[in-house]
């Protein structure tokens, strides 16, 4: 049977809220949804799209009206797209592309004096997804972040995520043998932590650790980025040789460190 | 009065909703990991001169100082205060947006040692191009100086937004016809998102007429049209306040 698509209805609410929650569990903690849709002065639920499949509800979209400030003269009528849900099983069929034009393609936007639309996204997606389905383009930006972390509980449970993977696949800890090194990490943003290395697994303390072999100094995004392979090889050397990464203790165990990289790297992937 | 002074601060940037009190009460008193011990006021006698909102999920949610006071010390107070408030409740991290030109708030958080990221990307999509371009115009009435029938030919439209329309300009006054006018003065040829993205200013207009992305007939009245885009182009940065979309 095919996808259908429809406005919400106050019955559907049980099945959005359960769709979104399981979809971003980490996120949507307690009344999320009441909060930004229910208790919303500007909560339109005409403006709330399902997809079903043999009456379940399997994506939904959430639409919000507000003024959106083009200028210090002008407001104009906008709708942010918040929450563009596909239950993970039914993933590839175009639901996504056809929730973003549902409202669209029915006027309902056009009848409520809606000018533009924005939603904060994915820059991935952005040529593949949000252009070809509804003409997104990316919008100006002035606007930076400041991050610091407060404790490491997040890196954490991450490396224990690596560390439990690493445990479960003997290919990958045949790849640290040899590698087993204190590594200390003192980064601006983040509180200073030490991995451990080991053929068996690898593990994360928090604060300096007793006599690293090696002394790594950097930011908190570098880090991330090493974690998440946005930096090769080349990446961190340039990092390296531009100074936005420094060595001061072992420089010689380098190699072992990336070497190690490669392996973490390997299992932030398949996590 | 935290909304009339978060509009006031922020009235020379785009890209965000004007606050309301009752907008505001919404994107961060109500917020489910936001309590009144959680808002922060800094007040110069009964005048509030500096606010922040902070979650206990780490997120500062909104963080406001009105620069006509001592910028510095005001942003040093609201920062140390959620670093100290957010270690209380057991928060991992802390996170706030600025606009990148904001230097009191990068020299704090340099000082507190907070890192640079980037934010959520935005994007934006038109739903109805006549009426966005009639809006612009409108709200810049007093700088038309210009006469004339425009008529935009857009390719890669999709079918919800219409592809051919005229904008009336005069006497400050902008108005769309959607029927075709005969004799307009300038046609323009383009495809929709390159003359959104040069009206937003992401893309280059001139790059985008060397291109062929933007086409004009006749192409000898260039300068009256970079009269109208110059009318057009949004000119504002852009700051996305993180209680907007978190």
């Amino acid at each position: 049977m095919e996808y259908s698509y429809r406005q919400f209805l106050e019955s559907d609410e049980p099945a959005v809220i359960r769709l979104v929650k399981n979809t971003f569990p980490g996120f949507l903690k307690g009344d999320f949804w009441v909060w930004k849709y229910r208790s919303n002065p500007d909560f339109d639920p005409s403006l709330v799209v399902v997809a079903e499949k043999n009456g379940e509800v399997v994506g939904c979209n959430h639409w919000l009206v507000r003024d959106l400030k083009l200028s210090s003269s002008l407001e104009v009528r906008a709708a942010l797209g918040a929450d563009v849900v596909v239950h993970p099983e039914h993933r590839g069929h175009g639901i996504g592309t056809q929730l973003l034009r549902f409202l669209r393609l029915s006027r309902a936007f056009k009848k409520k004096g809606i000018v533009i639309s924005y939603m904060f996204g994915n820059p991935k997606l952005s040529k593949r997804f949000y252009k070809p389905a509804a003409g997104y383009v990316a919008a100006p930006n002035s606007t930076i972040t400041y991050k610091k972390l407060l404790n490491c509980r997040e890196l954490k449970e991450e490396f224990q995520r690596v560390n439990d993977l690493i445990k479960s696949r003997k290919e990958l800890q045949t790849k640290l043998e040899g590698l087993k090194m204190r590594v200390l990490f003192r980064l601006k943003g983040a509180p200073n932590f030490t991995i451990n290395i080991k053929s068996e697994g690898v593990y994360l303390e928090e604060g300096k650790g007793e006599n690293p072999d090696v002394v790594v100094e950097g930011s908190l995004p570098l880090f991330s980025s090493m974690m998440e392979a946005k930096k090769g090889g080349w990446g961190l050397a340039k990092a390296w040789l531009t100074g936005k990464l420094k060595i001061r203790k072992g420089l010689l165990k380098a190699f072992k460190i990336l070497k190690a990289f490669k392996v973490f790297q390997l299992a932030f992937r398949e996590n | 009065m935290i909304a009339h002074l978060f509009n006031r601060i922020y009235k020379d940037f785009a890209g965000f909703v004007p606050r309301t009190p009752e907008y505001w009460v919404w994107c961060c008193l109500n917020r489910p990991d936001v309590n009144e011990e959680s808002v922060v006021i800094v007040n110069n006698g009964e005048k509030i001169v500096g606010y922040a909102v902070v979650g206990k999920s780490g997120n500062v949610w909104e963080l406001c100082y009105d620069p006509m006071y001592n910028g510095k010390t005001i942003v040093s107070k609201l920062l140390n205060w959620a670093l100290d408030y957010l270690r209380k409740v057991g928060s991992d991290s802390v996170v706030l947006d600025a606009p990148v030109k904001d230097n009191v708030v990068r020299e704090i958080c340099q000082e507190l040692d907070f890192v640079e990221t980037t934010p959520a990307p935005m994007f934006v999509s038109v739903m109805d191009f006549p009426n966005l371009i009639c809006e612009i115009l409108r709200s810049r009435k007093e700088m038309l100086d210009i006469n004339g029938v425009f008529r935009f030919r857009l390719k890669d439209c999709p079918s919800w937004c219409k592809d051919s329309f005229c904008i009336h300009v005069g006497e400050n006054e902008a108005s769309v016809k959607e029927e075709v006018v005969d004799n307009p003065e300038i046609v323009i040829d383009a495809d929709m998102s390159t003359l959104f993205s040069c009206i937003l200013g992401t893309e280059n207009l001139f790059k985008a007429i060397i291109t062929s992305k933007v086409h004009l007939h006749p192409f000898w009245k260039i300068r009256k049209f970079l009269k109208l885009f110059s009318l057009l182009r949004i000119k504002h940065p852009w700051f996305k306040p993180r209680a907007d979309f978190g």
